[in-house]
């Protein structure tokens, strides 16, 4: 029976008795060599690939993480021919994995939107219908200063939300959002114990874009399992 | 299809969601059953859009390629409710 993958884990952890992933099939251990685990389920006949289908594998994965152990998240729809070949796989690699397991220990995610100083200023630039090629080259050279200035912006946020957080946080990324409306993500990834100070120091950066820069808006959210931090 | 009426925070923490779970998290090496088609035939059926995912961009830019570059009216036209693109 093929299966599908959640979260690899070390061999204490044991999903919660009623644990139900894609399709409602019960979640059990495939044991891998080298004292990893790999939560799985059997695989629907016909995976769906919908929004109840991407929340039940993240709740498998949410369900995997407590204080002390921070699991593997991977990513959705990982399928293997039987149990024996996902734990093959899983063992080639088992450095790898190791090493992930140590350093998100005691770790969580953490989201941190940069968004809403260019929405209305994108809102009327999209190169629409152009009824000439000069109209539809301004169009395009509109959107291009504003994606510009959204960077920016997002850019100098990101600087402040480094100077008020930067001890708290253990790893960070950040991407731009696609889209003209620009704007930064960011995911943090930051001790348990941490968890309340950076929370603080957030709402402080919140609190000074009030009056910095009343349109942006800093968007948090989590505790995530550390889906930015395995790639 | 029913379309289905959601806050605006409700699709952030969807989008959030969406973005970690199709997007990052740690790949084996097994079958990945989500393609970059098959990202997009989701995002259609959640009648949203989350331009953020990698995925979807990639898609998305597949498909202007695929159409190539945009189309203008010929000289002469403009004005003329030609639109461009159509």
């Amino acid at each position: 029976v093929a299966i599908l993958a959640y979260c690899i884990v070390p061999p204490r952890k044991l999903p919660p008795p009623g644990l139900a992933g894609c399709g409602g099939a019960a979640v059990r251990v495939i044991e891998a060599a080298d004292a990893l685990v790999c939560w799985a389920s059997d695989s629907p006949p016909a995976l769906r690939r919908d929004e109840a289908a991407i929340r039940e594998h993240h709740g498998v994965v949410a369900s995997a993480m407590d204080d002390e152990v921070t699991p593997v998240p991977l990513r959705f729809g990982q399928s293997f021919p039987d149990d024996d070949a996902a734990a093959t796989a899983i063992a080639a690699d088992a450095r790898r994995w190791h090493a992930l397991l140590r350093h998100l220990a005691g770790h969580a995610e953490f989201g941190v939107r940069i968004v809403g100083f260019a929405e209305d200023a994108a809102r009327d630039v999209h190169p629409p219908a152009a009824e000439s090629g000069r109209e539809y080259m301004a169009a395009l050279a509109r959107r291009q200063a504003v994606t510009q200035h959204a960077f920016a912006e997002g850019e100098r946020i990101a600087a402040l939300v480094r100077s008020r957080a930067g001890g708290l946080i253990a790893e960070s990324t950040q991407e731009p959002v696609r889209g003209s409306q620009g704007g930064l993500v960011m995911a943090h990834l930051v001790a348990w114990q941490d968890v309340e100070a950076w929370r603080a120091a957030m709402h402080a950066v919140q609190d000074a874009l009030r009056l910095d820069a009343p349109d942006a808006r800093l968007l948090l959210s989590g505790p995530w399992p550390p889906y930015s931090f395995v790639a | 299809m029913t379309e289905v009426t959601r806050t605006a925070e409700d699709q952030l923490s969807l989008t959030e969601l969406v973005n970690r779970v199709l997007d990052k998290g740690a790949v084996i090496s097994g079958d990945v059953v989500i393609s970059v088609g098959g990202v997009d035939l989701i995002y259609l059926g959640l009648r949203l859009v989350v331009s953020s995912v990698e995925s979807m961009r990639e898609v998305t830019s597949a498909e202007r390629l695929a159409q190539g570059p945009p189309r203008l009216p010929p000289r002469g036209e403009a004005g003329a409710g030609a639109g461009a693109g159509a």
